[in-house]
């Protein structure tokens, strides 16, 4: 038998925890391996009053039910993906080769802190340059929501690696699907559908829209964010979508593929509530 | 075309771009390659080194087996062989031999040396045909072994109607005169050579 400290090094070598932090769940799961296998997972609804608090709450019921079913998870690593209604993303048009990287960080970040309407500083903005050096894909989280997040996740002894938007995780592990030339694709879930339009493999507009909604909803919103760049709506588009899938009364556009969500998305057991 | 990855996390670093995991990845494999190659030169250089001293202790060129040797070794050493011969043949003496042959009726033209045959072609202009081979008698008696009139044209057109003639001639065998008073010191030389054929 190997002594405790040589198990947990191993431990906290092949295990990891992943964390959907959602709107109206939070579930975090035990992953081992590089394969990611799931060994346990915990789903944990949020609160009535809902928001911030009543999710990072959730998070605390889902993390102790964690450990009291698979035992310490301190010094784990942790990845998070947050819901997209959490975060702001957008899309800025600044020239790589006139702007320095300095200059163009400032002002994405005054462009999304105007897009949410909040005081210079309060946003928590990241940002990577697009393919054609001609614009900037971003996305940003209150510092008051990262700040919180963080806590949680040190009390319970976790070791934060990864804090990223559900659309971008998304995004990366679908994008070999956006070859068109010009494709919309959607991440929709409960609280709403962040919406994007890719023109050649660059992303140059986003939208959330509020809302669960169906995909003729999904796809008169994609228009809209078309319509408002100029684009002609009626060019040949792929649409791709990554939804749970739509009841049997809900409106639906035949134009949208459907890819497989991610296994984030589907509940676990629910955590006994204390 | 597929688009590109996103890598912007709220936590962590931003990830390397692909061209510079592709740069690491290229440095990678050229620090590998290099190594091994660099172990191979160590390798053959310890063996060079061990059969020199072997050789050094024994005192005699080492036999080299034959199969052994690669193609570009055996076309090196004939590259080698051919500069060596170029090298050690006894141009100045030769030049200075034949040039010193006095004949009022003959123009030297061109001399061309061949050294891997040790032998040299001279091409000269000659007033008329006793002129011509006067000039073989002396060449013959001067310097050179095995002198052969190869060939000889009337150049009609010029004026004079020179004779345009090609003597082939070896140098080799100890046939060489290395000046007139060397070849008056030494007549026996002279007289090894064969006489001239005479034009064809």
């Amino acid at each position: 038998m190997l002594p405790r400290s040589i198990e947990r090094v191993l431990r906290r070598r092949t295990q990891r925890v992943r964390v959907y932090f959602g709107t109206q769940q939070v579930t975090v799961d035990l992953l081992a391996g590089w394969r990611r296998q799931l060994l346990r997972g915990v789903s944990q609804s949020i609160g009535g009053a809902g928001g911030l608090d009543g999710a990072i709450a959730a998070l605390g019921e889902a993390l102790r039910a964690l450990r009291a079913e698979a035992g310490d998870l301190r010094g784990l690593a942790c990845d998070v993906v947050l819901a997209d209604a959490w975060i702001i993303y957008d899309v800025v048009a600044i020239d790589l080769l006139r702007v320095s990287p300095r200059a163009a960080g400032a002002a994405v970040a005054a462009t999304l802190e105007d897009v949410a309407g909040v005081h210079p500083g309060s946003l928590a903005v990241r940002w990577q340059w697009q393919g054609d050096g001609r614009g900037v894909f971003a996305m940003a989280v209150p510092r008051s929501t990262l700040g919180k997040l963080k806590a949680a996740f040190a009390a319970a002894g976790l070791t934060l690696k990864s804090v990223t938007g559900e659309f971008v995780a998304v995004y990366n592990a679908q994008r070999s699907a956006f070859t068109g030339h010009r494709v919309v694709f959607a991440v929709g879930r409960e609280a709403g559908a962040q919406i994007a339009v890719l023109i050649d493999g660059v992303i140059r507009a986003t939208r959330f829209e509020l809302g669960g909604g169906d995909t003729v909803g999904l796809s008169s919103a994609a228009a809209g964010v078309m319509r408002a760049r100029g684009d002609d709506t009626t060019a040949p588009t792929d649409y791709v979508l990554d939804a749970m899938p739509e009841d049997g009364h809900a409106a639906h556009d035949p134009r949208w593929a459907r890819v497989r969500p991610p296994s984030w998305v589907k509940a676990r057991r629910r955590a006994a509530t204390h | 075309m597929v688009p590109q990855r996103l890598v912007i996390d709220f936590v962590a670093p931003p990830a390397p771009a692909g061209f510079g995991r592709a740069l690491l990845a290229l440095a990678a494999l050229a620090v590998v390659a290099g190594g091994a190659q660099f172990a191979i030169a160590w390798h053959a250089y310890r063996q060079e080194k061990a059969e020199l001293v072997s050789v050094m202790q024994r005192g005699a060129v080492p036999v080299v087996d034959s199969a052994r040797r690669s193609a570009s070794n055996a076309a090196g050493l004939q590259s080698a062989g051919t500069v060596a011969r170029g090298l050690t043949a006894p141009w100045p003496d030769l030049l200075q031999s034949i040039e010193t042959i006095r004949n009022k009726d003959v123009a030297l033209q061109i001399i061309e040396p061949i050294a891997a045959r040790q032998s040299v072609r001279i091409t000269a202009d000659a007033r008329h045909f006793a002129a011509m081979l006067e000039y073989l008698e002396q060449l013959q008696g001067r310097a050179l072994s095995d002198v052969v009139l190869t060939s000889h044209q009337v150049q009609v057109q010029q004026p004079g109607a020179p004779i345009r003639f090609q003597v082939q001639a070896k140098w080799g065998g100890g046939a060489v005169t290395p000046s007139p008073a060397a070849s008056a010191a030494s007549p026996t030389q002279a007289s090894n050579a064969d006489p001239a054929r005479g034009p064809r």
